[in-house]
């Protein structure tokens, strides 16, 4: 067999298989998505085409707004104050000091550990009478909150506990990126008698901030996907409070089985997503050409 | 910090011609150790205290006869340590332990696995060879990583159920279950995506050509360039990628929460979450089950760190 010939047989089985796959388990269910979204689906009888009717049923949807709203809430306060705590975090340890690598690990372990088994843990800290946290608001003499059972405090409850799990990923990733920046550019402005805070404004900020980027974007991603933490840990209550897109799409489907209404939501947030997404692949692809 | 030990040594600089004197740098010595202290130990110290400490109270819960799990004022270390919680949650029929550990790390090993194999595959074409279209190729299959995976779980559902001449399907797809309730419907979809050949593509574009050459001169086949030589020299990102795979299936709730039925393909996460929301459950059982959920995701994260590092910029493994 000829050299060009073996290349062309192996060429064409190695990227045909891994790309057929991709085609029949990425690309074509986002077609199927696209068509069950025009139909009414009960998976007993056969689909039947609705045109818009899914569309203009969820623009009078209440729950489906509520579920907006509670996704809306949980990204505007994730996102933020996560970046702000991991960015922190990656500043502290990053320094050539015994022990620092220790730190990087032991904030990044909740990263690790099963997002499942960790919610119900939180769980416990969250319980009314015997939990640990309302335990020590007593100590400082505050009333116990009611964390998961009330409306007001569900969604913080299920926020606390998913930035204190996602803290060390940006933090990785602000690591990575302080360290990418030379030495020389902080002996410069230490040489202009720069102080702590300006050196970090304007040095490690402008610096940082394809880093910066690109956690903001994965972040908002991820916030928009929310679901494993609000089913264990609420089930979406109390009273719809914390009820999620994809807790509601998850819903909508499996529970309810109108697989049709469902992928309508699937579709709307498939295309806001694909927007954020656009701008990371940018982040992604401008990183690649480096 | 940089930013500090920068301003450090240049005060150092500064301090420097004028004393002579043993006596200042001691004191330097010891302010700088201080510093180091309230600047960086302590409160280092304090948050590591934070992110640790669920699983301390989760080992400790674990650990605990069911009554002292409510106890008031809550207490860290148990009273009276209650070892056989970890055998009981093997035995007790309701929990089903060691079957559930054996079908998670099936689907995990198994999705790995395939996942390694496919996209190394793909990456090594797309690194190795030139043909027309390649950036076109390369460029669709990164497109896919805007696609999540949320948004698949109902047509992936679908396809699942109405898979031809499976589950007592007929060749359309009619009257069965398909691959639901199955290891093929909860590994076979997800073992292919556009980051892992991403990542992949990563860590065999920079390899020089030379070798490759060199054994092909030998007489060495396409298939042992890739296996034999590709692979090795593309270990430590197929060691990332691989963890990451691993850790996703591990810790993977929606999807075995969608296709699973009956308890022959009930993984823990899944299975602990059921556990969790019946009535009656003991919640010294469940953080029993949940140490033994966690254990091994710690330790091949301490085992292999230092393999990680890398990937964990891309968010690969989905």
């Amino acid at each position: 067999l000829s050299l060009h010939r073996q290349k062309l047989a192996l060429g064409t089985l190695f990227l045909g298989l891994p790309l057929a796959w991709m085609g029949v388990f990425v690309v074509a269910p986002i077609f199927v998505v696209f068509w069950l979204s025009f139909t009414s689906y009960d998976l007993l009888t056969a689909p039947k085409f609705v045109g818009l009717q899914n569309f203009t049923d969820l623009l009078d949807d209440d729950l489906f707004w509520i579920s907006v709203r509670n996704t809306a809430y949980y990204t505007i306060v994730t996102v933020p104050v996560g970046m702000a705590l991991s960015l922190g975090l990656a500043l502290l340890i990053n320094r050539r000091l015994p022990g620092a690598g220790f730190f990087r690990t032991v904030y990044y372990a909740p990263v690790v550990a099963p997002l499942v088994s960790m919610a119900m843990v939180w769980m416990l800290f969250y319980q009314d009478t015997t939990g640990l946290l309302n335990y020590l608001l007593g100590l400082f003499q505050i009333a116990p909150l009611p964390w998961l059972s009330s409306p007001a405090w569900a969604m913080p409850s299920i926020i606390i506990m998913s930035i204190w799990k996602g803290l060390g990923f940006s933090m990785v990733i602000f690591l990575a990126g302080l360290q990418a920046i030379p030495l020389e550019l902080y002996e410069a402005i230490a040489l202009d008698g720069a102080g702590k805070w300006r050196v970090l404004r304007s040095l490690t900020i402008p610096l940082l901030m394809p880093s910066i980027v690109y956690v903001v974007v994965t972040s908002i991603i991820a916030s928009f996907q929310v679901f494993s933490q609000v089913y264990v840990m609420t089930g979406g209550g109390p009273d719809n409070a914390t009820t999620t897109i994809v807790h509601q799409i998850y819903r909508t489907a499996f529970v309810h089985l109108d697989m049709g209404y469902a992928s309508a939501m699937a579709l709307v947030l498939f295309v806001v997503l694909v927007v954020v997404s656009l701008v990371n692949l940018r982040v992604l692809t401008r990183r690649e050409t480096l | 910090m940089a930013v500090l030990s920068i301003r450090r040594s240049s005060e150092a600089v500064a301090l420097q011609p004028p004393h002579p004197i043993a006596a200042v740098p001691g004191r330097v010595r010891r302010s700088k150790a201080l510093r180091n202290f309230f600047g960086f130990y302590l409160p280092a110290t304090v948050i590591a205290v934070v992110m640790v400490f669920p699983f301390l109270w989760m080992v400790s819960v674990a650990l605990r006869p069911e009554p002292e799990v409510y106890a008031y004022p809550p207490h860290l270390i148990p009273h009276s340590v209650a070892w056989d919680n970890f055998m009981r949650i093997w035995t007790d029929p309701r929990m089903k332990m060691g079957l559930m550990f054996w079908n998670t790390l099936v689907y995990a090993t198994v999705r790995t696995f395939l996942q390694l194999l496919l996209s190394s595959m793909a990456a090594f074409v797309l690194a190795r060879y030139r043909f027309p279209g390649r950036n076109i190729i390369f460029l669709l299959v990164l497109a896919t990583v805007t696609i999540p995976h949320e948004v698949l779980v109902i047509p992936l559902f679908i396809m699942i159920k109405q898979m031809p001449f499976a589950g007592g399907n007929d060749w359309l797809g009619h009257g069965g279950t398909g691959w639901l309730d199955s290891f093929k419907g909860l590994i076979l979809p997800g073992i292919v995506s556009g980051y892992s050949i991403f990542f992949l593509r990563q860590s065999l574009l920079h390899m020089p050509d030379d070798i490759e050459d060199a054994a092909r001169i030998d007489g060495a086949s396409e298939f042992s360039v890739y296996w034999r030589i590709c692979l090795p020299m593309a270990l430590p990102g197929l060691t990332a990628l691989g963890v990451f795979s691993f850790q996703f299936a591990w810790s993977d709730f929606m999807w075995p929460l969608i296709i699973t039925r009956t308890d022959h393909i009930k993984t823990i996460q899944f299975g602990l979450a059921v556990l969790q929301s019946a009535d009656g459950t003991q919640w010294s059982l469940l953080m029993a089950g949940a140490v033994i959920a966690t254990l091994p995701l710690i330790a091949l994260f301490l085992l292999l760190q230092r393999f990680i590092a890398s990937g964990i910029n891309f968010g690969v493994g989905r």
